[in-house]
């Protein structure tokens, strides 16, 4: 499911701090991430709740909030450190992650979660903006790709605090040591409300993290071997703080199952992209 | 026909002697009984000098001399190279070892020679990128092709080497062992070991043809048919095909012997029931028949099998992984108090696996208890990098029957150390 707001239509529009949701809850409230572009894929601004419609399994629900850029960010990051990803390659990644934490904001939080044939947790999410720089400063790449591993640690490190959750996965290759299914994770995405923006090198381009990508309102980027990782970086960072937050109760769906989730915008030309759906229950 | 036939005999009776050949067949008997199994002594260093052209020469002789039986059409045609003198010449040389009395002995001590030549002896011929036939300049396409193999790591090509032909002496001298009334055990040992030794290197192509081998040899060994089912559920796992499908590979080759994961799981399922109908209470059968369900997603197939293993297992990795699978299948089949508890389990016996903890992560997240996902999995997750390499037996699984090899071989050799029975 979506994370479920319990108690929180009260604390519309300030935060959504301290919610610990559970799926075995009932469904209260979904939050869903939209990103809204015109023709030249720029964010458009200004919308208000009135640009908005959202139909649930098909049935139009009235929408409570809309906030754009107001949020808190947790901005987790899976970095794909196994053998491949060594010299010129971790380069970029350091000067990425440099980039990239340096147009966090403040009241934004940050985690590293590093794989290779092992997952590790290096920056829990917080506000420590030197912990990313830190801990790539000190790896060394090695041994094989826990990819679905990583992610999936990722996406619980991700989805469990407050405010909008990113996590950017980069990786250069393809699963090779991983123990978790892929279809769990997938599974888990339909249930989060973590979006997922995966970074591959071209040729590298795993369907898990396409899939995963278009379940959770994210988008892959592919970048060339020797490619500007910095600037994708804060590309996705920037499209990511420029999407619009909506909040609904769902009315007259039943809470169970998987829920189609249809979001327009009234306005011409505009492009919306957002999560295929949730499950409830 | 009659005219052609004589005429024939006549080209072969009259056509020299290949000294350099027979002389070398010559050395090779002395290094098989001089070599001590398992050693990297002289002999093993004289026929590691020998280049890899040089083997592939000498495989008729040596399979005449050993007399494995025609019963290729390549080894057919290697053999019609061989001239009438030289082969008079090999069939008194075996002559003279029958009458040693220990022809079987000398066979299986070739095998070793030849195993240990692949194992202990000089390093792999690493290759440029070939040519495939249709790309080469005309004068070039009739050549012979030895096989390559592409060696990676990490989904990534690191080189080209050479298949080392010491295996297919090892394979065909094999065959020269009596077959009736009953298979020397031997073989079937020989068999399990290799591909054992195959599994650790991950030398996947070597272990594809071992076994293609071992089927028709020993076709109904519960160990060697275990020994290919691991291959082919680790030919079937995502390490291997993620890697296929992005590896482009220079001159248009392509990787062979890959199928789709299901065609080589249902493969290994096959083979596994094979085995456990020969033994039911294989231990490791039963876990990787329960593994391979699970990856073919017939979780309630699977948890049997699970089931059996958990009960009859004596060995705490077989018995953890047993427990990760159940925990998988009871995810996947969403009964999750099932799935915690396997997981529970499996960490109480590896605490810092890393498996385990991501899975009582996710079933424990999927029951909604986020805080307990955590915790489950901040053990593992905060330990340093570096020091957990050991930590998981999962991420030995697919190595499959390797976790013996070290056994394995030395049963191997120790039997034949020395030239006396």
């Amino acid at each position: 499911m979506m994370r479920a707001i319990v108690t929180l239509a009260a604390a519309a529009g300030t935060s959504l701090v301290a919610m610990q949701p559970t799926f075995s809850t009932r469904v209260e409230g979904v939050r869903v991430d939209v990103l809204v572009t015109d023709g030249s894929r720029r964010p458009l601004r200004g919308l208000t709740a009135a640009d908005f419609s959202i139909r649930d399994n098909g049935v139009p629900q009235q929408i409570d909030l809309v906030s754009f850029g107001e949020t808190s960010l947790n901005v987790g990051l899976a970095f794909d450190l196994s053998e491949s990803v060594g010299g010129a390659r971790l380069d970029q990644l350091k000067a990425a992650s440099a980039a990239l934490t340096a147009e966090l904001h403040p009241g934004d939080q940050s985690a590293l979660v590093t794989f290779d044939t092992v997952v590790s947790l290096p920056c829990p999410l917080s506000a420590n903006r030197l912990c990313v720089r830190d801990a790539l400063d000190a790896a060394t790449p090695a041994r094989e790709t826990a990819l679905v591993d990583g992610v999936f640690a990722g996406m619980m490190i991700g989805e469990s605090d407050a405010g909008r959750s990113l996590l950017m996965v980069f990786s250069d290759g393809l699963d090779t040591a991983s123990f978790i299914d892929s279809d769990r994770v997938l599974e888990m995405g339909r249930r989060s409300d973590v979006v997922v923006y995966p970074i591959t090198t071209k040729g590298a381009r795993p369907d898990f993290l396409e899939e995963l990508a278009s379940l959770t309102g994210g988008r892959l980027h592919e970048v060339e071997a020797s490619g500007d990782l910095a600037a994708t970086f804060r590309a996705i960072l920037d499209e990511f703080r420029h999407r619009y937050l909506i909040t609904y109760a769902p009315k007259n769906v039943p809470k169970d199952g998987w829920h189609k989730l249809e979001v327009k915008v009234s306005r011409s030309g505009a492009r919306v992209k957002a999560r295929p759906g949730y499950q409830g229950g | 026909m009659r005219l052609l036939a004589v005429a024939l005999a006549v080209a072969l009776s009259e056509a020299p002697s290949n000294e350099r050949a027979m002389g070398m067949l010559r050395d090779w008997v002395r290094f098989v009984d001089e070599h001590t199994a398992g050693e990297t002594d002289a002999a093993l260093d004289s026929l590691t000098a020998w280049t890899f052209d040089d083997l592939e020469l000498m495989q008729a002789y040596v399979e005449a001399l050993a007399e494995v039986p025609l019963n290729t059409q390549t080894r057919d045609a290697r053999r019609r190279q061989i001239t009438g003198i030289d082969l008079a010449e090999i069939k008194e040389r075996t002559k003279d070892l029958q009458r040693r009395g220990d022809v079987d002995r000398f066979r299986k001590r070739a095998v070793i020679l030849h195993t240990d030549a692949a194992i202990l002896g000089a390093a792999p011929v690493v290759v440029d990128a070939p040519v495939p036939r249709q790309q080469r300049p005309a004068w070039a396409r009739g050549e012979p092709e030895a096989r390559v193999d592409v060696k990676s790591f990490d989904g990534r090509v690191d080189r080209f080497e050479r298949a080392n032909p010491n295996w297919q002496y090892s394979m065909s001298l094999l065959e020269s062992l009596p077959a009736a009334p009953r298979r020397d055990p031997f073989v079937a040992r020989w068999y399990r070991a290799v591909g054992a030794y195959f599994a650790n290197e991950r030398s996947y192509a070597d272990a594809v043809r071992h076994f293609e081998r071992a089927l028709l040899v020993v076709p109904d060994d519960p160990l060697v048919l275990y020994g290919e089912a691991c291959l082919q559920e680790t030919l079937g796992a995502p390490r291997i095909q993620n890697y296929v499908r992005v590896t482009t590979l220079p001159n248009g080759l392509v990787i062979r012997d890959v199928s789709s994961p299901q065609t080589h799981l249902r493969r290994a399922e096959s083979l596994l029931r094979k085995a456990l109908a020969a033994d039911s209470h294989f231990v490791e059968a039963n876990l990787r028949l329960g593994r391979v369900l699970t990856q073919l997603k017939r979780y309630e197939e699977a948890f049997p099998y699970l089931q059996a293993a958990i009960a009859d297992s004596r060995d705490r990795t077989v018995t953890y992984y047993a427990h990760l699978f159940s925990g998988d299948a009871a995810l996947a089949l969403g009964r999750l108090p099932d799935s915690r508890l396997s997981y529970e389990i499996a960490v109480a016996l590896y605490p810092d696996s890393q498996a385990s903890r991501l899975g009582l992560a996710a079933a424990l997240r999927a029951a909604g208890d986020r805080p307990a996902a955590l915790a489950a999995m901040a053990r593992t997750l905060t330990k340093p990098a570096a020091s957990r390499d050991s930590d998981d037996p999962w991420w030995d699984y697919y190595l499959g029957d390797a976790t013996n090899v070290e056994r394995l071989i030395q049963e191997l050799w120790e039997p034949l150390r020395s030239r006396k029975p």
